[in-house]
């Protein structure tokens, strides 16, 4: 159950991967920013720069919470 | 539950306390926000990434989940793990940064409304400059690397030990290759990012009692060992801070926009200088702004800087910035040598 948990969490942080990568196709840090936004805030998998939030559902499912900290290159 | 924060306008300081010079940093906490671990190593400026890896993150998800099973039994490994209390609230409540707003502006230049990371770091040690204090070592040599120890983990890892270097304090402990961090000081290590905060809040001097799983020669055993690291005044100064984003300011404040590196062991000898003698390479000067305070001072590319305010004991760019940062004060003026084209001369300029 446990290793399902890390892969499904991997699965889902190597989803939205290319935001977090230095080699994203946009061409300017303000299109990688609003890709980053438009990417990560519609993923239903992720809380965009929510924590709360995330953190009242953690403790619904009884789940830790994995907080990313990525500079949009 | 993953959660991406985007920013550090508004970021919670007395929670969020991690290296500011990292370019991916992950946190894991309780729905109480309680700290279980932290994510993210780096040495080095242009190889940002080479000290984390997807299998390394997959092994401290393995851990923190062990641990978050039945959390209430296990929140003594954590209890060390837990913030400290910081000196503001959010990064805006540093002077240096009250121009920033608490969210983005997405619609206009939303890049520049960022605060980054590092920017953190610069202006907790500018709040320190600017109150005529000097900056403590924590603040200078943030979350030191167990390199200092003698220590390098395999990147793939939670805490495997993968180098011990000869005569180091790792060594001397009787760490070995293979070795597998289970505690330092009674805190649960998950991540080299775990050792490093247990490092960051030690002392001057002090012990690191570690809890060592380690592969013995029958299959898939392991012997539970215990070693110590006694921390000596001064291990902390060993720390390169060369490679942090964070030190481009200190450039400025203290070396006018200098950028320094050690010279080459034949430059030392073609110019006769001892070898417990300062000697740094102007490697570049800024050229606009506050960063071109050593350019106008005549400062060039090339200059050898032999002495800095009387000292010439100051063997490294991390040595000169250190002094500077916790020695002298804002507007004074600074006498520096350096040796150019053979010459000496003599140049004075006003630290930031």
């Amino acid at each position: 159950m446990k290793r399902i948990t890390i892969l499904a969490c991997l699965v889902t942080f190597l989803s939205v991967a290319p935001t977090f990568s230095r080699t994203a196709d946009c061409q300017t840090r303000d299109e990688q920013v609003l890709k980053d936004r438009e990417l990560l805030s519609e993923n239903e998998n992720w809380y965009y720069d929510d924590l709360d939030a995330a953190a009242l559902e953690a403790a619904k499912q009884k789940k830790p919470m994995m907080v990313v900290l990525r500079c949009i290159p | 539950m993953c959660v991406r924060l985007i920013k550090c306008n508004s970021l919670d300081l007395q929670l969020f306390q991690f290296d500011y010079d990292l370019t991916f940093a992950a946190f894991f906490l309780s729905a109480e926000k309680t700290i279980i671990a932290r994510y993210g190593t780096r040495n080095s400026h242009d190889s940002a990434e080479q000290d984390v890896s997807i299998k390394g993150l997959a092994a401290t998800m393995e851990s923190v989940l062990k641990l978050h099973k039945d959390f209430d039994k296990k929140k003594k490994w954590v209890l060390g793990k837990q913030p400290k209390k910081f000196r503001v609230d959010v990064p805006e409540d540093f002077s240096k940064l009250s121009r920033f707003d608490s969210e983005l502006t997405y619609e206009k230049e939303v890049s520049k409304s960022c605060i980054h990371c590092h920017q953190v770091r610069d202006a907790h040690r500018q709040d320190y400059r600017d109150r005529n204090l000097p900056v403590p070592d924590k603040v200078m040599y943030p979350n030191p690397t167990p390199l200092l120890l003698g220590i390098g983990f395999e990147t793939d890892s939670r805490a495997t030990v993968a180098k011990v270097t000869s005569d180091s304090l790792a060594q001397k402990s009787g760490m070995k290759v293979g070795d597998q961090i289970q505690t330092i000081n009674g805190q649960a290590i998950c991540s080299t990012a775990d050792v490093q905060w247990v490092l960051h809040n030690q002392d001057k001097t002090g012990n690191l009692d570690f809890v060592i799983k380690r592969p013995t020669t029958l299959n898939d055993s392991f012997a539970t060992i215990k070693a110590q690291i006694t921390l000596t005044d001064g291990w902390r100064a060993k720390s390169d801070i060369s490679w942090r984003t964070s030190t481009w300011d200190l450039r400025r404040v203290v070396g006018g926009g200098m950028y320094l590196e050690n010279i080459s062991d034949s430059k030392r000898k073609q110019l006769k200088i001892p070898d417990d003698k300062m000697a740094l390479n102007v490697r570049s000067v800024g050229k606009y702004g506050q960063h071109a305070v050593a350019m106008r001072a005549g400062i060039r590319k090339g200059d050898v800087l032999v002495s800095f305010d009387g000292r010439t004991d100051l063997m490294s760019e991390t040595e000169v910035i250190a002094y500077g940062m916790q020695n002298t004060k804002q507007n004074q003026m600074v006498t520096l040598e350096f040796i150019r084209n053979g010459k000496p001369i003599t140049i004075k300029y006003k630290l930031q």
